[in-house]
């Protein structure tokens, strides 16, 4: 049962050695975007303040965990999709006795083992040559909670964004935007709630803090206690993106003529 | 086993328009009928070639018949299964293989492909073995599954691709439009292969195809297609003896004989010493050829049939 998704996995591993360079020069660039952050970061630390309860310590290892969290919880194929949708080949996958969701999942995990991999070696360079203060993780239990969370409303909005690609060719718009409200609203470059209480609490009525900023702001334990109504909404996005995409599936694979000859 | 009911299909094209939000939130739609309440059954073994002009709804049928496609309306059987549910069950039993379109990863030997399908219709290792050689055998290419795909040429990438898509023994075997595209020698192995594959291992397989060849060599079943409804379900002795009012006598001429002398006495289609042919309507056969018994010193004489290709070129 199990099997063919381990060939999906062992299959795209090698598709990515065939591409080596291609990834090396990627991670490169992902280098070149912590450091910067995290430098950034560190400049503003020179005279020791604290941003709302985030001293030194505290948000620089939130900026190196926050870059191998967003590394594992971004790593994904799913842009294939609308390309496959497009030139039709993805009916190679839909006449296949398996999942199209698991299939991406294999994928996916690909990507993402690949990408931490690199991310890994790369937060060790600078926590060993900049002496960066990181923070033993705490709460490991909840910030996996989040995690995991984080994991599936990734996955299944990246799913709906690929699934656009029925109805237009032009896919790279939604996906433009949702690039857009990450890099604002996720928590990439620095945590969320050293915001204006107002706005932290409107933003986390949206999905995108449930991707990585909850779970890394767990793992630096600058969580304040009670965190109950957070878990209930990372766990409504799970559920709400979950049938979305499934129904956003079914409906483009009935509406759509997948052309070719 | 396969049977199609009343099957249309209509495809909503979206009609661009200048304005971005009319065309996001206000989309006009242009209908167009593929497949017009189109009927058939195919039974178990059959071999059953698709043809008719571009266009004529050949591709369309297959997509529905596969489970690709939704259908507009009507009814779509095979073994009890609704194609469009794609049950594992169903899948497993079928393969769809389109000319130029490939499933083989590009950047790996095909053998890594094969092992991918094999895990994905959990062919056992024994069976996968088994198959892998008999079709490289059908096809003459053992050697070729361990070079990367992208360094193969198009006629050894098609080979690879048919293996790949009959790793899990289906059925059932829609083939839309196989050799397109290859050169003639790869045509050649490509229909070779499915005439053999179909005989030795008695498959189901449903052919479409633009070149008059493939069908003419592989189906004795002929359906003919144009503007999403059939005009003619048969075998192809059946067209020719319906739409075909003519046959070619052709004549190797003892002598040369001057060419009006000829025109005289029938429509002459070819002349080049010392073969001429004419056209005759069927029902003048016997009065013609006693004719030219009579007039013209021959030393052999053949009656042949209309090409399927005149035939079926008027029928649209
Ligand atoms: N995805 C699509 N969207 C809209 N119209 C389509 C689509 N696919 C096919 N059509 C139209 O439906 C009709 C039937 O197309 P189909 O591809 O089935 O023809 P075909 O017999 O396979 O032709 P060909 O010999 O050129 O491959 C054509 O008029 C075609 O323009
Ligand atoms: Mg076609």
């Amino acid at each position: 049962m199990f099997k063919k998704y381990q060939l999906v996995f062992s299959t795209t591993v090698k598709e990515y050695f065939a591409y080596r360079l291609n990834f090396v020069l990627w991670r490169l660039r992902m280098f070149i975007y912590l450091a910067s952050t995290y430098f950034f970061w560190q400049a503003v630390f020179e005279k020791n303040i604290t941003f709302g309860h985030y001293d030194k310590s505290a948000i620089l290892s939130y900026i190196l965990y926050v870059s191998l969290i967003s590394n594992f919880v971004f790593g994904t194929r799913t842009s294939d999709i609308a390309a496959e949708i497009n030139d039709g080949s993805i009916i190679n996958w839909l006449l296949k006795p398996i999942s199209f969701f698991r299939l991406y999942m294999a994928k996916d995990l690909v990507d993402k083992i690949m990408n931490i991999a690199f991310s890994l070696f790369e937060v060790w360079l600078i926590v060993y040559f900049f002496k960066a203060p990181l923070i033993a993780p705490k709460n490991i239990l909840l910030a996996s909670l989040f995690f995991i969370n984080g994991l599936a409303i990734s996955f299944y909005v990246n799913m709906m964004l690929s699934f656009i690609g029925f109805w237009t060719t032009e896919v790279w718009a939604p996906r433009f935007v949702f690039m857009i409200m990450v890099l604002f609203a996720a928590g990439t470059y620095f945590p969320l709630d050293i915001l204006p209480p107002l706005l932290y609490k409107i933003m986390i009525m949206t999905p995108f803090p449930y991707l990585f900023f909850m779970t890394t702001r767990t793992l630096v334990g600058r969580t304040d206690g009670f965190v109950l109504f957070e878990v209930l909404i990372s766990f409504f996005w799970v559920i709400a993106c979950f049938f979305l995409a499934k129904r956003i599936w079914k409906k483009g694979n009935k509406s759509f003529s997948f052309w070719g000859r | 086993m396969i049977s199609v009911n009343n099957l249309s299909k209509v495809y909503k094209v979206h009609q661009r328009r200048s304005n971005l939000l009319a065309d996001i939130f206000f989309r006009k739609y242009k209908e167009i009928v593929a497949l017009d309440k189109v009927s058939f059954s195919i039974g178990e073994n059959e071999l059953v070639g698709f043809i008719g002009p571009n266009g004529a709804g050949k591709t369309t049928t297959l997509k529905i018949l596969s489970g690709v496609l939704y259908p507009s309306s009507g009814n779509v059987n095979i073994w009890g299964f609704y194609p469009f549910d794609k049950k594992p069950d169903f899948l497993k039993q079928i393969a769809f293989i389109m000319g130029q379109r490939n499933q083989l990863v590009w950047d790996l030997p095909a053998i890594d492909t094969f092992k991918l399908n094999q895990a994905v219709y959990e062919v056992p290792e024994n069976e996968f073995k088994k198959t892998v050689g008999e079709l490289s055998e059908l096809l003459d290419c053992r050697d070729l599954v361990y070079k990367p795909v992208k360094t193969l040429s198009m006629g050894e990438r098609m080979k690879m691709e048919l293996i790949a898509a009959l790793i899990h023994q289906p059925k059932i075997i829609f083939l839309d439009e196989p050799t397109i595209g290859l050169d003639i020698f790869s045509q050649e192995a490509v229909r070779n292969f499915i005439k053999r594959y179909q005989q030795e291992f008695k498959k189901t397989i449903i052919l479409t195809s633009h070149y008059l060849e493939d069908v003419k060599r592989l189906a004795k079943r002929l359906i003919v297609i144009d503007k999403g409804k059939i005009l003619h379900d048969g075998n192809l002795k059946d067209i020719l003896a319906k739409f075909s009012n003519e046959k070619f006598v052709s004549i190797i001429l003892e002598k040369e004989i001057d060419e009006t002398e000829l025109s005289d006495i029938g429509q002459l289609v070819s002349y080049k010493f010392p073969k001429a042919v004419f056209k005759v309507k069927k029902n003048q056969l016997a009065e013609k050829i006693s004719v030219i018994s009579k007039k013209i010193p021959f030393a052999d004489l053949n009656i042949e049939e209309e090409r399927i290709e005149e035939v079926v070129k008027k029928m649209f």
